[in-house]
């Protein structure tokens, strides 16, 4: 179970992209169903669509489902902006956000959003693509320009039904992809397989628990934690580094990592700062955490990521 | 049993009805249109009060809004400060703001009426547009308040510019790094925020009074705002129709001093189809003579001028991007495919021409699946049409309401910017419609541009931009035309053409109550014919006459 952040914390907002049928509605009824204590608050255009146990519905006002395992899901109705602004200044406690972004909005836009508010953090923008049709939709004449737009500013991008085709055509797609979004990591998904761990990253609380001294385990890789196609590797006991070398490290890492999150010491600040990497996105926030953070890295990736030697080694020596 | 009878005389009367187009009288019984003619003809209705108040007016149909917003009642929470005069619900005439400095006067004078030392000043209408290229920046406003935060809403809706100490409480600083927040050459905000995500903390910090939610007050100010331009039917374009807001309709056109009648569609986007479809046909067991549910409006794209609306090729004259689509075609599609088998009403709205190619594909696949006579399904606003899109809504019998009033605005803009001055040409194309056959309604859209159906009749007429340059000149249409197109062609839109739109025995005593002939005066005088008010059910509703 995830620790929850406390209310002063900021609530970490994910957007979901992608076009009709890449999958998106599945990725969210699994969250809702399999949210292991995590508070979701779901925006979508039609919840009609989302597969709600009635069981588990408490109450229904028309734009608002709120379910009994404390998840809500939210229609964002006229205004994405007015449905947010109810849902931060309101008095429903939740721990994550996460908005459908329709297969011709912007995900962008959303995710500025988090930037601005200091009650939200960007938690990334996780681009699904169905590998059957992707290719065909980014050609479209009236859509084209909104998929290769979403594949553009995506984070994470989803390769979705990978079993319903060649593997061959995969890698052909996967190959063309590279070009459409060429910083971000890509995942392989089968349908309804889509691992929620990995994209959606750990909240600050639940990445200090990780990164509680624990002499039995030492650094290392600990990939028993996520499905085996995911590798997690804990960097503890960093030295301290510069903002500049900082964000150097958070550059370089290749797109087989998926998230970084973590407290630094900064040189200049002499205290911890929180860095945070989605995809080829990073933050480190300008005022230092608590003093009795414990410092470290949590790094998630794909099979192939370097482990935490290498990653230690890139942030030390550059 | 039935009531009086009133005979109305008038100068004139326009009836917009072919078989009697001119009349001196007319009567009026219960509410609805007993006859037209002269007093002799009438006099065999019987006993009757004859009524002069008129004798020096003429009248016309009560003129019928076929696109305007109930958000009309909510901007005049506030002041206005834009560029042209505006006539407010109350009747008074707010000179237009023609530099910045005028604006800053007009909101210091506002500020010093507040007295909360703690509330924001808001304001809307803002249009530098002919300000010579000066933007406003946070210290133009800072000399309104410096204590206080003041946040000054554009005439699109989609930008504000606020004083420092709105930025302060937004959060907003030099280190912001989300588009729409502009910066200075210092590299710290001007304090001018273009769209979410730049604007979203001052709705969140400050708060947003025009957030559209309907109240008796605002519908009030709505149908007062109608009222001073001579209509007596109006659309409410675009609601998501919550169980409150269908309340406050209910209870607020019920009071006999309400003066409109009002057409509510329902938002299609904000609701699967299958519930929409629902509460659609659910809401249609409420309507009333003066309450109409039943349509239903489809957003496909965006703006022209905000350039998110959807062009076809060769795409934007300045080389932006294509606009926006408010949801993929394809569930547009489902949206379309699921009212038509409801046999509900579409209302679409489309800008841009790609816009109107890909609703006219989906109507059309509609109907081809499953023929329906009659439908009246209408392309709103649809003002890049070209020739070969209007034969499709004429072989679809597909009506179009066009944004005549674009013409005047946003005109010198479209040939300059955003189409080149050849599509420019067609922009609004009232005449290459009337050509094909295609039902024809012109609109304002208010509140982006002011209730004044003789106006948008003007631009129809006339087609002079704001520099006085003739935009399209075949596209032009007679007065006679542009009168039908404010009346029962727009009624025709709306399915009440056998209620309203034309002085005829029948329909409901609705009239436009002028001071001068529409067809007398001069076309390019069309514009400046003065309403006096309106009749509603033969009841009289006279523009308030504040003194200045
Ligand atoms: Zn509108």
């Amino acid at each position: 179970m995830t620790a929850r952040p406390t209310p002063a914390a900021p609530l970490p907002l994910t957007v979901i992209g992608g076009f009709l049928g890449a999958g998106k509605t599945t990725l969210l009824n699994r969250i809702l169903r399999d949210n292991r204590g995590t508070r979701y608050a779901v925006m979508v255009n039609d919840f009609g669509a989302l597969d709600i146990d009635a069981a588990l519905v408490e109450a229904h006002d028309g734009s608002t489902v709120a379910l009994a395992n404390g998840c809500v899901c939210c229609s964002i109705g006229d205004s994405l902006v007015d449905a947010l602004i109810d849902l931060v200044s309101g008095p429903r406690a939740v721990d994550h956000v996460l908005v459908e972004a329709s297969g011709v909005a912007d995900p962008k836009r959303i995710a500025d959003i988090a930037v601005v508010d200091p009650a939200l953090a960007r938690n990334g923008i996780v681009v699904l693509a169905d590998v059957s049709e992707i290719r065909r939709l980014a050609d479209d004449r009236l859509v084209g320009d909104a998929v290769r737009r979403q594949l553009a500013v995506a984070d994470i991008v989803v390769l979705t039904k990978v079993d319903l085709v060649e593997p061959g055509a995969v890698d052909d797609t996967e190959t063309w992809l590279a070009e459409c979004a060429p910083r971000a990591p890509r995942i392989r998904a089968s349908l309804g397989a889509i691992p929620i761990g990995p994209l959606l990253g750990l909240d600050a609380a639940a990445v200090a628990t990780v990164l509680e001294p624990a002499p039995a385990r030492g650094e290392g890789a600990d990939a028993h934690r996520h499905e085996a196609l995911f590798h997690r590797a804990v960097l503890r006991d960093l030295p301290i580094v510069t903002r500049a070398r900082l964000a150097a490290f958070a550059e370089g890492l290749p797109t087989s990592v998926l998230r970084a999150k973590g407290f630094v010491e900064l040189a200049e600040s002499g205290q911890p700062h929180l860095l945070q990497c989605v995809g080829w996105r990073h933050s480190i926030d300008a005022t230092p955490a608590p003093p009795d953070v414990p410092r470290g890295l949590v790094v998630i990736g794909t099979a192939d990521m370097p482990d935490a030697a290498t990653l230690r080694r890139a942030l030390v020596d550059g | 049993m039935s009531g009086q009878v009133r005979i109305f005389r008038a100068r004139r009367i326009l009836t917009m009805n072919r078989n009697r187009p001119v009349a001196t009288h007319v009567a009026v019984r219960d509410g609805r249109i007993l006859g037209v003619g002269d007093l002799e003809s009438l006099s065999g209705w019987g006993e009757h009060v004859l009524d002069d108040q008129f004798a020096d007016h003429v009248l016309m149909p009560g003129f019928v809004e076929g696109h305007s917003h109930s958000f009309e009642g909510s901007v005049w929470t506030t002041p206005y400060v834009g560029f042209d005069p505006r006539l407010d619900p109350d009747g008074r005439t707010w000179p237009g703001l023609a530099s910045i400095d005028a604006v800053v006067e007009r909101l210091r004078r506002a500020e010093a009426e507040l007295t909360d030392p703690d509330v924001p000043l808001f304001a809307w209408g803002f249009d530098p547009i002919f300000f010579g290229g000066r933007r406003m920046v946070a210290a133009d406003l800072d000399r309104v308040s410096t204590r206080r935060p003041v946040v000054v809403m554009h005439q699109s809706c989609h930008l504000l510019n606020v004083n420092t100490v709105a930025l302060g409480r937004a959060g907003i600083t030099r280190d912001t790094d989300v588009d729409g927040v502009l910066k200075g050459a210092d590299g710290e905000p001007t304090g001018e925020l273009q769209e979410a995500p730049a604007t979203y903390m001052i709705y969140r910090t400050i708060g947003n009074p025009y957030r559209v939610a309907i109240s008796r007050e605002s519908l009030f100010r709505f149908a007062h705002s109608a009222r001073n331009a001579g209509i007596t039917t109006a659309t409410d374009l675009h609601m998501a129709l919550d169980a409150a807001t269908v309340e406050t309709y209910r209870a607020v056109t019920a009071e006999d001093d309400f003066p409109l009648r009002v057409v509510p569609a329902f938002s299609a986007l904000t609701a699967s189809a299958r519930d929409g479809v629902a509460r659609v046909r659910a809401l249609e067991a409420f309507n009333t003579e003066k309450l109409r549910f039943g349509l239903v409006k489809i957003m496909t794209d965006g703006s022209i001028q905000g350039f998110s609306a959807r062009l076809r090729w060769p795409g934007y004259f300045n080389g932006a991007p294509n606009g926006v689509w408010n949801q993929p075609p394809a569930v547009l599609g489902e949206l379309v495919d699921a009212y038509h088998d409801a046999g509900l009403q579409m209302h679409a709205h489309v800008n841009g021409d790609e816009a109107s190619e890909l609703m006219l594909d989906l109507l059309e696949r509609a109907l081809a699946r499953r023929p329906r006579p009659d439908h009246r399904y209408t392309l709103q606003h649809c003002q890049m049409a070209d020739a070969a899109q209007f034969r499709r809504m004429a072989a679809l019998g597909v009506a179009v309401n066009l944004f005549s009033n674009h013409i005047y605005y946003w005109g010198d803009q479209h040939a300059a910017i955003t189409m080149g001055p050849d599509r420019a040409e067609r922009l609004d194309a009232a005449s290459t419609a009337l050509g094909h056959g295609v039902a024809l309604a012109i609109h304002c859209d208010a509140p982006v541009t002011p209730f004044g159906p003789l106006f948008t009749a003007w631009c129809a007429v006339n087609r002079r931009t704001r520099t006085g340059r003739l935009l399209g000149e075949a596209e032009r249409i007679s007065v006679s035309d542009a009168l039908f197109a404010i009346t029962q062609g727009a009624a025709y839109t709306l399915k009440l053409d056998h209620l309203v739109g034309s002085i005829e025995p029948g329909k409901h005593a609705d009239f436009a109550v002028l001071d001068a002939d529409p067809l007398e005066v001069a076309p390019e005088a069309l514009a400046d014919v003065r309403v006096w008010g309106t009749v509603v059910g033969g009841r009289p509703f006279p523009v308030p006459r504040p003194r200045p």
